[in-house]
């Protein structure tokens, strides 16, 4: 069909959002024709009631209300507002204050800013002053405020036995632990602590101290998900050293082999950042062009100018007979290991498409010193060599960074050293084990026998936030205390040392485990206090850091500052890369005999490793590619779901050796035949109460003695299970209304793109809609600031920050899996994904959408209590305590961006999970918490607009658009978001509204709306 | 059935219906309530306090938004 509105381009473009609409499935269909889904109404059948007469009725309710009112003295009570007696300094009412500290998602170690508003924390966002990740962080850290109001936390040290668990204190713990360290140490028995990555110096120094006193105690850093294999690599092919860091931002050319760089590979928003420069669509500079080679789709994958299917396991030929076609043709002095494919017979083979690879090595040889190839980290150690050869092949080593590289404090454990431990612990030899808030039960491969071993250490203890798999096992479980409640010092880059500092006291009787460590040598059980390792830290810094600063100020002035800025820089450039060592390549093994199934494990995008899988709202974010929630699944291609006979929700039976688990189906466009592709971190046994058996658990089917790596097995065997099980996923939730025809995105323009050469050609050639429409509403006239956003396509990588953001901003609640299956999911912004293409080889794009705060508004005409209006600045506003249900104001919303509260899904949720206190606390109280029978959706942060109004007024100045950051902007770590005033000429959103690339969806409907998205281009080959 | 039945019936019905509040409110501590103190617990053990961490610094850089 043809496209009005991309025809310049002369391609036809096919979108679609899954393979039901692919293939002309009526289901699909159905579901566009009904804004809501089927049973969304099967509550309120009528049929259904009861046929109590209306006097009866109407007797019984005034003898009910007779009665509460009676005996319930105080039912509107929800506990008692007292005033501060002696208001704490550092506390205003209804000010709010920032605290600059960091975050420990991940071992990247983020700057934060903690919002708090009356001592509570309510809203963590990024530090502007960290040079690192510069004001931004990821989804995990947007949703870290909500672990620290998990009920499901431990509140005191708790004794384990078969018995039962019972509370004990803190001096029974100590005294015990004393004793018992003390008797391992003299009788010669190992102390093995269990840590995962230590990033921090000060930490560093209390293991070490520790050692000191119990000369027998030893740490074992490990982390499911980390650098190891890619630094051994670098370790042959240059010298000792860590993987240097990549100037992705001066990269022309990128090619990445299974490297997801941009959701969770590295710094991942770093790297975001930096790759974005490469991709303004408003500056509209010179474009970088991406190639990704994968087995599934991945939001890398999602970003790519073009993407080739492979398997994991083939990557090792891959890249070999890359460098044999590239060598060939440079005459370069490093050669591929003899016996190499050429690379012509490699692309026939794994049927791959031969133009897209013919480009790639193209642009590789024309772009040389300025492209970089990278490797995935859960490739195996030889891609990492080839590859690192490779770069150097083409100079592309001059993209290695040399103003900073990792630190990484303490080395991890290698798989010898585990399995050592584990004979030891077999033998009797480990008298303690201390779990250093680490879950190794669930997280190794359970042919380390860790499970059995650890019944046989006398002494076992976990400290843990929130129990889990391993402290049910161990003696003790003790709680230490959140992030937020903890002080800390990291150093996770040469020259950067970030502080954490605690924002309010524990909520609990939970000390820092470093603390509890530091009490523990010290040998005296009255030795921990509050701030045993705040001093710890601070006589550290004044030894160590404030030294080597040299500073001009004292040291209390310097600490304090640091406090404040959250960051202390001193300039420290990585060591110049030793040379190649060519002979590197000689010691590649060729890859193992491949069957035809490769089975990949490999990290999701929200839970981590399994560690925040019982945090709620990061289970119902939306997966970035197949926008599932609650589960994991087996990606599989279309043909090999055909040649099972697999469709969606089947069930699959993956077996490796001897380890087989079951899976639903995912059927995912885009993914190489053979591959069956598992994310991990689901399917836990303890992981609280929302955690707990969600998903599958895929982290049985590991082996530390897989024959490729323990996420890589290419003798996987796939065979069609019994049984069904319902994914849920929102893709084809909220889809636009258009007609049935599957390709109605392109004749609506959701979607407008095109390519960086004819952009450069024809600036113009969107051709964007001229035509003055009629409309019977009055259009509205703006004299004062007119808000309005604009969002980048180019830039925009569907991580999901924003959405997480704007959850914790505004309240929004998690409605659990089965309402979400209802259609009733209620994040007021939602990151749509478009395929276009085929299934085998589809082009995806990413399209933020949220309420457009339409000039002419379609919602506000048809409530009929005028819930629903428009304010004087260009807001579609909503007014909570009028509304009253009616739904009509959704139905007429073409852009589907509006929720409403079928329950109060607090109390729904979970029999109430998110009432128990404290997550009440967590509560942003400049936005109202709605209940039920009330519609919501995106304000435009109208509370950050009232601030800043008031901010303006106090200091006698006009309200400017820029003083004003919506959740969304503020989180979006590629800047694709701008916000600000329509009406300022000056304004970045201006100059959106007028750029040849913006663009308005629906436009056609004239609901005037006031998102201008910049299209997608492409930056792929003219002849393509 | 004639109306007058019904009346007697409607008043036999609150006739009870008030008799029985007027005994609940008797019953109930409701009244007593009135001379009792007006101190009440209003901090206890279990219940989760929000203190500030005094030694925490507090950023006073200008220009943030939000």
């Amino acid at each position: 069909m043809n496209n009005s509105k991309n025809e310049s381009s002369g391609k036809d473009y096919n979108y679609w959002r899954s393979l039901k609409e692919l293939n002309n499935n009526p289901e699909a269909f159905d579901q566009k024709a009904n804004e809501f889904m089927k049973g969304v109404t099967d509550d309120f059948e009528i049929s259904g009631m009861s046929p109590v007469s209306r006097r009866k009725f109407l007797a019984l309710l005034s003898a009910s209300v007779a009665f509460a009112a009676s005996s319930c003295t105080n039912y509107h009570s929800h506990g008692e507002i007292i005033p501060y007696n002696k208001k704490p300094e550092e506390v205003t009412p209804g000010i709010p204050n920032l605290y600059a500290s960091t975050c420990t998602g991940c071992s990247n170690a983020c700057g934060i800013l903690i919002k708090t508003r009356e001592g509570r924390p309510i809203k963590v966002d990024g530090n502007p002053d960290h040079p690192v990740n510069k004001g931004k962080i990821c989804a995990i850290g947007q949703a870290s405020v909500i672990n620290l109001y998990d009920p499901n936390r431990l509140k005191t040290p708790v004794a384990i036995s078969q018995e039962g668990n019972s509370s004990i204190n803190w001096k029974t713990v100590d005294e015990g632990m004393i004793a018992e360290l003390e008797k391992a140490s003299s009788s010669g028995k190992q102390i093995a602590i269990i840590s995962g990555r230590i990033s921090s110096p000060s930490e560093k120094m209390v293991l070490d101290n520790f050692i000191a006193k119990y000369p027998t105690a030893r740490v074992y850093s490990y982390e499911l998900f980390e650098n190891g294999v890619r630094n051994a690599a670098w370790n042959r092919s240059y010298a000792p050293g860590s993987f240097p860091l990549i100037q992705w931002d001066q990269a022309k050319v990128i090619v990445s082999l299974e490297g997801d760089f941009l959701a969770n590979e590295g710094h991942a928003i770093e790297n975001i950042q930096m790759f974005s420069k490469g991709r303004d669509g408003f500056l509209n500079k010179d474009f970088n062009r991406l190639y990704v080679v994968e087995a599934t789709m991945t939001p890398t994958g999602m970003a790519a100018d073009y993407r080739l299917r492979l398997k994991p396991d083939r990557q090792l030929d891959f890249v070999l007979s890359l460098m044999n076609e590239i060598g060939e043709r440079t005459k370069s002095s490093i050669k591929a290991p003899s016996g190499t494919s050429s690379l012509k017979d490699f692309v026939k083979n794994e049927n791959m498409l031969a133009g897209t690879v013919e480009h790639l090595v193209q642009d590789l040889i024309d772009n040389r010193g300025s492209a970089i190839v990278y490797a995935g980290s859960l490739l195996p150690e030889d891609v990492h060599v080839a590859v690192n050869a490779l770069n150097e092949m083409l100079g592309n080593t001059r993209l290695y960074r040399t103003d900073q590289a990792e630190v990484l404090q303490i080395p991890f454990a290698q798989k010898q050293d585990l399995e050592n431990l584990v004979g030891e612990m077999n033998k009797g030899n480990v008298q303690v084990i201390i779990h250093y808030d680490t879950n190794p039960i669930f997280d190794l491969p359970q042919d380390y026998g860790y499970a059995d071993a650890l019944k046989k250490v006398p002494f076992s203890i976990a400290m843990l936030e929130q129990e889990n798999e391993t402290s049910a096992l161990c003696r003790y479980a003790l709680p230490i205390s959140h992030d937020f409640e903890s002080w800390g010092d990291f150093n996770t880059r040469m020259g950067i040392f970030s502080l954490r500092q605690p924002v309010i006291y524990p909520l609990y009787s939970t000390r820092q485990k470093e603390a509890i460590l530091l009490s523990w040598a010290s040998g005296d059980s009255k030795f921990y206090k509050d701030t045993v390792y705040h001093d710890f830290i601070m006589n550290n810094w004044e030894k160590g850091l404030f030294a080597s600063a040299k500073s001009p100020l004292d040291f209390r002035t310097f600490w304090l500052t640091a406090l404040e800025n959250g960051v202390v820089v001193l300039p420290e450039n990585a060591p110049a890369p030793a040379g190649f060592k060519a002979a590197s390549l000689s010691e590649i093994k060729p890859p193992s005999k491949a069957g035809r199934y490769t089975l990949y494990l490999k990290g999701n995008y929200s839970i981590g490793d399994g560690r925040y899988a019982n945090n709620g709202f990061l289970q119902e974010l939306p997966h970035p590619v197949t926008k599932v929630v609650w589960d994991n699944y087996a990606f599989i291609s279309p043909k090999t779901a055909e040649e099972f006979g697999l469709e969606m929700n089947d069930m699959v039976e993956v077996k490796v050796g001897s380890r087989k688990q079951e899976f639903p189906v995912f059927i995912q466009p885009g993914t190489a035949d053979g591959a069956v592709v598992v994310e991990l971190g689901y399917g836990r046994r303890k992981a609280g109460e929302v955690g707990t058996g969600t998903g599958v658990n895929a982290n049985i089917l590991m082996s530390k003695d897989a024959p490729v790596t323990p996420f890589i097995y290419n003798d996987a065997q796939i065979r069609k299970a019994s049984g069904a099980y319902k994914l849920v996923t929102t893709q084809e939730q909220h889809t636009i209304e258009d007609t049935r025809a599957k390709d109605a995105h392109k004749r609506r323009g959701i979607i407008r793109e095109g390519t960086v050469d004819e952009y450069k050609k024809n600036p113009g050639f969107l051709e964007k809609e001229e035509r003055e429409k009629i409309s019977m509403n009055k259009n509205p006239e703006y004299l004062g600031v007119k808000w309005a956003m604009g969002i980048d396509l180019n830039k925009c990588v569907g991580c999901n920050a924003c959405v997480t953001a704007c959850d914790i901003e505004n309240n929004v609640p998690v409605v659990g899996k089965e309402q979400v299956d209802k259609g009733r999911i209620m994040h007021w912004f939602r990151v749509d994904r478009y395929y276009s293409g085929t299934a085998e080889d589809p082009v995806s794009y990413t399209q933020p959408m949220l309420c457009q705060h339409c000039d002419t508004a379609p919602c506000e005409n048809v409530c009929p209590v005028a819930a629903t209006t428009h304010s004087p600045d260009g807001l579609n506003q909503m007014v909570y305590n009028r509304c009253v249900g009616t739904r009509y104001c959704s139905n007429n919303c073409p852009y589907k961006v509006r929720r409403f509260n079928f329950f109060n899904f607090r109390d729904h949720f979970a029999d109430g999970y998110y009432l128990q206190e404290p997550v009440e606390m967590v509560y942003n109280p400049e936005v109202t918490v709605r209940s039920r029978g009330v519609m919501e959706k995106c304000t435009f942060c109208v509370q950050r607009i009232m601030q800043a109004r008031e901010n303006a007024i106090e200091e006698n100045r006009e309200l400017k658009g820029s003083d004003v950051q919506t959740a969304c902007q503020q989180a979006c770590p590629s800047e694709a978001i701008v916000f600000g005033d329509a009406n300022d000429p000056d304004s970045i959103i201006s100059k959106f509204r007028a750029h040849n690339l913006g663009y308005h969806v629906l436009v056609d409907l004239n609901t005037r709306p006031n998102i201008t998205y910049l299209a997608k281009l492409r930056n792929i080959h003219p002849e393509v | 059935m004639p109306e007058t039945t019904k009346t007697l019936q409607r008043r036999k019905f609150f006739g009870k219906l008030g008799k029985g509040l007027t005994g609940l409110l008797l019953l109930s501590a409701f009244p007593v309530k009135f001379f009792q103190s007006e101190k009440k617990e209003i901090a206890s053990e279990k219940k989760i306090r929000i203190i500030e961490h005094p030694l925490a610094v507090k950023r006073n850089k200008k220009g943030l938004r939000g």
